[in-house]
């Protein structure tokens, strides 16, 4: 066991390292010189080729792209990621500020998602002929169908406009957060149902699941406790990347209902062409997805006894 | 007296057009501390038959006949008796111990949840009696927490059968509980089985390949081909004077009789050979055993042997 975790967290380490080169090219290898994008943030619009050159020695932009990288991971590691170029902000303390919404979305669209699609996926798996679990099934096909975003307009246009119950947009108690987990948290469901459904019939055929009907067990007892346990390790897999892509920010959810989150600043960043906060929002994001990743990897191995005593 | 009584039981699988007729027109009897043998080669229907009479095959099975335990048709009776049924009174040990446990419970949990399901006893004393019945299959108690995965493939067996033992059933279904095991394992997995059905007073089928194994712990044998028993006599009378065809090739087959394979394809289950199952491949085969279907008769050793060349006898009653 800890060999496994200290071996993923090797690996972690490797990966992370590949996001900081990753994001380091996204403002290298963006269209655009950098000296000039951040020479216009700077100096407007109107640019005489001294002030771009000014910038280029002063930034470091005339050395070669290892002492660049070497020079901006220096920064980053102590935890220096610049300052917006339109605003000025601290890029690090500005993401400080708008991660805990994101976080906040992202966990409670995971639990909506996963209270909804485990007793579901359950349900279509172990009656797949009765009438509540072509219910279920036609639910998860049409929630896959349905975009996030269309979904979304129409949860604010039923509750917001219609029934006035919900704020539409915006940041602030448990009314605010309503609409965009729900928006997020069941259209994950429907994929996560599936998900379920499909790895529930695999387990329900294994061998062990006669032993246990041999037993004498009942179908509770059984479906509870000898399959939903197996069943359950794909889906801690995929939830746990499902969590990781929302801690990157829904860029939809979160536009659509004005979230400030992560992912919002990120969109709002790239239209002002602010490099900098880019870069930091990438960097970020990078990073948690591969943490977020590191920590599903331990809980799968505290699940499932063969890794545990590797 | 008799425990368990069989009879014309039918296990069809059907998919398409296509009938795997698995089980055909079984009759079987286990006698009150008697140990069966069933052999056969693979695919004939053997694990198939040990499933039937647990009812543990899937819904959408076709199965028919009556399978009379105490008095009552396990076929018909309802769910809730059968969990009584199944467990308590038979108990199988499945075929591959390494997919049969569970890998995610400790074998701890998976023993000792028969006994919180069925008898309702605390945790603490499941765990005794788990103890208990770990120490006698001869695994060491102390490590009733650990996983399937963390124990070989002899041990996974006699986890398996302390499972199956757990409340020592009346009758036991043994499913190649030798297979693949090396003939030091196997030998005391064999003793483990017969000490065990005899102190308790068990009634065991037995499911096997190895006729070794058969001739050491079986009072009867039934020989299987192609989902039906084609010879029933004791263990003794087949080794000596084994009745059917069929029977003779594959007790001649045995590794150490210098290995004769048996000539022809084995039959297919869907769309059998008319007539006798066997004739295809049958070296005595007559024009009677093209068209006509034999039925059980009885030889000279008051054997039974489905085979028209003891139609001489007189049928079976
Ligand atoms: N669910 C099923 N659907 C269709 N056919 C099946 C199904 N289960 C088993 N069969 C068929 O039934 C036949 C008998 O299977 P069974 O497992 O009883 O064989 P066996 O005699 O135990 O063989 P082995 O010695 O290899 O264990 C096989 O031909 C198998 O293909
Ligand atoms: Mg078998």
């Amino acid at each position: 066991m800890l060999k496994y975790i200290s071996k993923r967290i090797f690996l972690v380490f490797f990966v992370i390292l590949g996001v900081t080169i990753v994001t380091f090219c996204t403002m290298h290898f963006a269209p655009g010189d950098p000296e000039e994008v951040i020479a216009i943030a700077r100096y407007g619009e109107d640019l005489t080729q001294e002030q771009i050159d000014w910038v280029k020695v002063t930034e470091g932009f005339d050395a070669p792209v290892y002492i660049q990288y070497m020079k901006w991971l220096d920064h980053v590691l102590r935890l220096d990621l610049g300052q917006s170029l339109v605003t000025s902000d601290d890029v690090l303390e500005e993401i400080t500020i708008r991660f805990p919404a994101t976080m906040l979305l992202a966990f409670s669209s995971l639990i909506i998602s996963l209270t909804i699609a485990i007793p579901a996926g359950i349900i279509v798996a172990i009656k797949k002929n009765a009438i509540i679990g072509q219910f279920f099934m036609t639910g998860s096909l049409i929630g896959v169908s349905i975009p996030n975003f269309w979904l979304g307009l129409l949860l604010i246009w039923l509750f917001a406009y219609t029934l006035h119950l919900l704020p539409s947009y915006g940041y602030g108690g448990i009314s605010h957060l309503i609409l965009p987990a729900v928006t997020l948290g069941t259209s994950m469901a429907a994929i996560t149902t599936r998900l379920t459904r499909s790895s529930m019939l695999d387990v329900l055929n294994q061998e062990y699941i006669v032993t246990a009907k041999a037993k004498g067990l009942d179908n509770r007892t059984i479906i509870l406790k000898h399959a939903l346990k197996n069943a359950m390790l794909p889906i801690i897999t995929f939830a746990g990347m499902q969590l990781g892509f929302l801690l990157g920010g829904s860029v939809i959810v979160e536009t659509i209902f004005a979230w400030p989150g992560i992912g919002k600043l990120l969109v709002d960043s790239i239209y002002a062409r602010d490099f900098s906060m880019v870069q930091g929002c990438v960097l970020i994001i990078g990073v948690t997805f591969a943490l977020t990743n590191l920590a599903v990897d331990i809980a799968y191995a505290f699940l499932d006894p063969r890794i545990r005593y590797e | 007296m008799s425990l368990l009584k069989i009879e014309g039981l039918r296990v069809f699988f059907r998919s398409g057009n296509r009938t795997v007729k698995a089980n055909n027109s079984i009759d079987l009897e286990v006698m009150n501390n008697e140990t069966i043998g069933i052999i056969g080669e693979t695919g004939c229907g053997k694990s198939i038959l040990g499933r039937a009479i647990m009812t543990l095959l899937s819904e959408n099975t076709e199965i028919s006949g009556r399978i009379i335990y105490k008095g009552e048709d396990l076929l018909s009776l309802s769910e809730n008796k059968l969990r009584d049924v199944r467990g308590k009174n038979i108990g199988i040990i499945l075929q591959n111990p390494a997919a049969a446990l569970n890998p995610v419970l400790s074998i701890g949990d998976q023993i000792s949840e028969v006994f919180r399901y069925h008898d309702k006893m605390s945790k603490q004393d499941a765990r005794i009696k788990t103890a208990g019945i770990l120490e006698m299959v001869g695994i060491d108690p102390d490590r009733m927490g650990e996983f399937p995965h963390q124990f070989s493939g002899g041990m996974k067996q006699r986890i398996m059968i302390a499972m199956g033992m757990a409340f020592s059933p009346e009758l036991l279904i043994a499913d190649e509980p030798t297979k693949g095991l090396d003939p030091e394992t196997k030998k005391s997995i064999v003793n483990l089985l017969q000490n065990l059905v005899r102190s308790k007073n068990m009634s065991m089928i037995l499911i096997t390949h190895d006729l070794d194994v058969a001739e050491k712990i079986c009072d009867r044998v039934a020989v299987m081909y192609a989902g039906e028993i084609i010879e029933l006599a004791s263990v003794n009378d087949i080794l000596a004077e084994p009745g059917h065809p069929y029977t003779q090739v594959l007790l001649s087959s045995l590794p150490k009789k210098g290995l004769r394979s048996i000539s022809g394809e084995s039959p297919s289950l869907s769309s059998p050979p008319s007539g006798c199952r066997f004739h295809p491949r049958c070296e005595y085969a007559m024009d009677i055993c093209k068209q006509v279907h034999p039925d059980m008769f009885l030889t000279d050793i008051e054997t039974e042997v489905r085979c028209f060349l003891y139609n001489g006898g007189q049928d079976k009653p």
